[in-house]
């Protein structure tokens, strides 16, 4: 193969890769350097310069596997790299969990503080749910079900591309995301026909609550009852999708800048 | 870098040698700065041409250490042409001699094993 052909064909691949730009053309750098060095030593060595720039070429290394060691050592500089099954399988529920969390003590922290400070009462013991509170409720659970999940998700891509990693970990992360996401059932009592009794007295419970169920169908082995749960109504479908969706946006986002890179790669070259 | 010995046909390797190429690239460029090509005629000719690898792989592992601080890099005439010249910093001569030390342990120990060492005197105690 053409040496200079090798040597962009070398590029490229890196940069389809996700490795950065100007890692590529360094690393390309260096190898025309050497592929230099090694056609003088051949030449002076007796052999005619096709045959010598051939067989430099073979001495450096095929360039599939030049592209694997560069691209392998260059993930190997971020954790996310060395470990992708940690960061990607489990990181999500770590990440996530820890947001909701810390979403939560900071929530409580503010609106306790603020109530003691101007004396108000908690206005959701009267019974009746206003629309300000659904609006608070749907949002602080809008923000756990759907903020976070694609918060989580941006960061965990922005790791990805800092280290070259592939975009099956990114849909990795997007199904755990989703499948987790997605088992929470929550909102108030309306969404849960049959479901609202107060286990000790046996009565209705109040309209102002909201539940976060864990679904039945662990109980279950039927697939039936899972498809049922996560295809239950609007909102849990999209408890489900959004990170699916997420994931496939900056899939494609990163495809496409990886695309432009490469063409100006090549205009360049 | 991706050694391997010059008798066999794999082209990885093996377990036991994780690590030794850093070695080798520390040690040799403590010696003098070196540029990618001369440093790998410098580790074909210290290792008796033992050392045979697809040539190219020697940048990653270079960048790897550069990345983490244990060589610098600056591109400088030699020869008429400008290269990338590598050598060791404080922190990669810190890094080689605990790599250095290890290796000896390794090799001390299974030289130990191999020539029946300690292990067996214990069992015919």
């Amino acid at each position: 193969m053409n040496t200079q052909k090798l040597l962009e064909g070398f590029q490229t691949d890196l940069v389809r890769r996700g490795l950065p730009v100007d890692y590529a053309q360094k690393t390309a750098a260096e190898l025309a350097d050497h592929h230099r060095d090694l056609t003088e030593e051949l030449l002076t060595s007796g052999l005619d310069e096709p045959a010598a720039a051939t067989q430099a070429a073979q001495r450096l290394g095929d360039q599939k596997t030049l592209v694997k060691k560069s691209v392998r050592e260059f993930q190997r500089r971020h954790w996310c790299g060395r470990w992708p099954l940690l960061t990607f399988l489990f990181g999500p529920l770590v990440l996530l969990i820890t947001a909701w969390v810390s979403t939560y003590l900071i929530l409580a922290v503010v609106v306790v503080s603020a109530m003691k400070l101007t004396g108000i009462e908690d206005p959701s013991n009267d019974g009746i749910v206003s629309t300000s509170e659904y609006l608070i409720m749907y949002g602080f659970i809008g923000w756990c079900v759907f903020v976070m999940p694609a918060a989580v998700l941006l960061f965990l891509s922005r790791r990805a591309s800092r280290a070259g990693v592939g975009w099956q970990w990114i849909t990795l992360a997007a199904l755990v995301l989703a499948v987790h996401v997605g088992t929470f059932k929550c909102g108030f009592v309306d969404r849960f026909p049959g479901n609202p009794i107060n286990l000790e007295t046996g009565e209705p419970l109040g309209a102002d609550m909201v539940m976060m169920s864990i679904p039945y169908f662990f109980m279950s082995n039927s697939l039936h009852d899972v498809w049922a749960w996560y295809a239950s109504d609007p909102w849990q479908c999209c408890q489900l999708l959004l990170p699916v969706l997420v994931a496939g946006l900056i899939v494609w986002r990163s495809k496409n800048f990886a695309w432009r890179r490469e063409q100006s790669l090549r205009a360049m070259c | 870098m991706s050694t391997s010995f010059a008798t066999s046909k794999r082209r990885t390797n093996p377990d036991f040698l994780n690590g030794v190429p850093e070695l080798v690239v520390l040690e040799l460029l403590s010696q003098r700065p070196m540029y990618g090509y001369e440093l790998v005629q410098a580790i074909k000719e210290a290792s008796g041409e033992t050392l045979e690898f697809g040539e190219g792989c020697i940048y990653p592992l270079l960048h790897k250490l550069a990345e983490r601080g244990d060589l610098s890099s600056r591109r400088i005439d030699v020869g008429g042409r400008s290269r990338v010249v590598y050598r060791v910093t404080t922190k990669g001569h810190k890094q080689k001699a605990q790599s250095q030390a290890q290796w000896s342990q390794v090799v001390s120990s299974v030289g130990r094993i191999l020539q029946g060492g300690k292990y067996e005197h214990a069992k015919t105690a």
